[in-house]
């Protein structure tokens, strides 16, 4: 595993302080985007972890949008990393309550009502545009800067993702008897 | 038609999906410290090392057997097993909050295997606290704690298993003396996030305005952080106004988001204030909106009140 490219760097107070700065948006940012089963502080500390060993923190231009990114794609490893722990704690017999600790469990399952879950029908990247653009209010090149590729591209996946959500929640609300 | 809004509401409450969130300054100290560290403890295989453990300690204990068995002086003590080699124990960075009748410690998730973390209730009282930890939500069991605890006495050890990520608490009965808490990893050295902190405490509210009254429970150096949390953001908000001559060291305003309402776009200003006693109030504005209010001491809400001006 690579050292810390610039500790000097990361330990400046105003370094730090930004990162403070950004933490609370960074943290709903996981907690809304990333896997309902890693603690988003978790996702944000690794995403941390891996930006300081590949970066000096003058080399980045824009922090957030690039802690964002590495929070993407942080998605595929840790959910088979704590995959692997689930399973060995099960066999390990811990209570069940000691595993929901663990794991979040109880979290999961306050955050996976019916029509949270719609979320989940988007693909990660898809819910980043999504949640940058309607909720943060990010422009298509911001957005672009976080999941990759060009604004237009971001422009169109989100436009594309809005309206499978929105065709997702009608369908739920039709099966619901909510509307006809 | 779902709107924007509605699914602008959808993303909020994905968001407010997990445990208090974490200080961030302990979640930089611990990044940082990883990150130096090359993070080689956390992702070193471990099937590796203990399989050549176990096949040291299997070889060791097998020569001992065929020693004894056919070989010299029966009565010759067979040597003991190699100390396998493990790694050093990594402490990890956890928190103690107190809600008012609950510790709890959150522990961090990247203790190795084998440490131990160790909680201690420590009672200032000259009378000794009874049953002063009643319950653990995780090993060991309750009737392991004791129940005279003095000053300095260990009151509960949990291993790494039971507390590997997730809580472990316990139930303080409300005796008005001082109670610390503090969690040690094996070789003694406390875990960032230990509390010192009184039972005593209250955080009340009148409609317009948050009071913490925390008299005479500040240790030295400790700050008291008054949150205030609102729907939708208000920037520029300040504190206002303080009571009985209380310092304003600092205050600043940045975004926060709280796990207790409005999980996102939450407006969060605080107010860093030394005090060594006497109640901290500052005014609510007037938004026309839910206003949360939280006092939080060193990362623990002391109370919550949530006003609405319509009230």
């Amino acid at each position: 595993m690579a050292p810390i490219r610039d500790v000097e760097g990361w330990r400046a107070p105003e370094v730090q302080r930004r990162v403070r700065d950004l933490y609370p948006a960074l943290r709903r940012f996981a907690a809304a985007v990333g896997p309902t089963d890693i603690d988003p502080d978790d996702l944000v500390q690794e995403a941390l972890v891996r930006t300081m060993r590949a970066h000096a923190p003058d080399e980045i231009a824009d922090l957030g949008a690039y802690l964002r990114a590495a929070v993407v794609r942080l998605r595929s490893n840790e959910q088979r990393r704590l995959g692997r722990l689930r399973r060995a704690i099960t066999r390990l017999g811990s209570s069940t309550d000691a595993t929901s600790e663990v794991l979040g469990v109880d979290a999961i399952e306050r955050a996976s009502s019916a029509d949270v879950d719609v979320l989940e029908s988007l693909g990660e990247r898809d819910r980043a545009a999504v949640y940058l653009s309607v909720v943060e209010g990010r422009s298509s090149e911001e957005v672009a800067a976080v999941i990759g590729g060009s604004a237009g591209a971001a422009r169109t996946r989100v436009s594309r993702a809005l309206r499978h959500l929105r065709a997702e929640m009608i369908a739920m609300e039709v099966s619901d008897g909510i509307v006809d | 038609m779902a709107s924007s809004t509605d699914v602008r509401e959808l993303f909020e409450r994905r968001a407010s999906r997990g445990g208090p969130p974490a200080h961030p300054d302990d979640v930089y100290e611990v990044a940082l410290a990883r990150a130096e560290e090359g993070g080689t403890q956390r992702e070193r295989p471990r099937s590796s090392v203990l399989a050549l453990a176990a096949a040291v300690i299997a070889l060791v204990v097998l020569g001992a057997l065929v020693v004894s068995r056919f070989g010299n002086d029966p009565a010759e003590p067979v040597v003991p097993a190699a100390t396998p080699p493990v790694d050093a124990p990594r402490i990890a960075t956890g928190r103690l909050t107190y809600d008012g009748a609950t510790c709890r410690y959150s522990g961090e998730r990247f203790l190795d295997r084998g440490a131990r973390i160790d909680v201690a209730v420590r009672n200032r009282a000259t009378v000794p606290m009874t049953a002063a930890a009643t319950r653990l939500s995780t090993r060991p069991d309750p009737d392991e704690l004791g129940t005279d605890v003095a000053e300095g006495d260990v009151a509960a050890s949990l291993d790494v298993d039971a507390v590997r990520r997730g809580t472990m608490s316990f139930e303080i009965p409300a005796s008005g003396e001082w109670v610390g808490l503090s969690c040690s990893g094996p070789d003694g050295v406390a875990v960032p996030g230990t509390v010192l902190m009184s039972l005593d405490g209250v955080v009340s509210t009148t409609g317009t305005s948050c009071t913490y009254d925390g008299v005479a429970t500040f240790t030295p150096g400790q700050t008291l952080v008054v949150g205030l949390d609102t729907t939708p953001p208000l920037r520029g908000l300040l504190v206002t106004t303080l009571a009985d001559g209380v310092t304003l060291d600092d205050v600043r305003a940045a975004e926060f988001g709280s796990r207790y309402w409005n999980y996102d776009l939450g407006s969060f200003l605080t107010s860093q204030v030394g005090v060594e006693a006497g109640p901290v109030t500052f005014a609510a504005p007037d938004t026309g909106q839910s206003v949360g209010l939280a006092c939080l001491l060193d990362h623990t809400y002391h109370g919550f009140a949530v006003i609405d001006p319509a009230d």
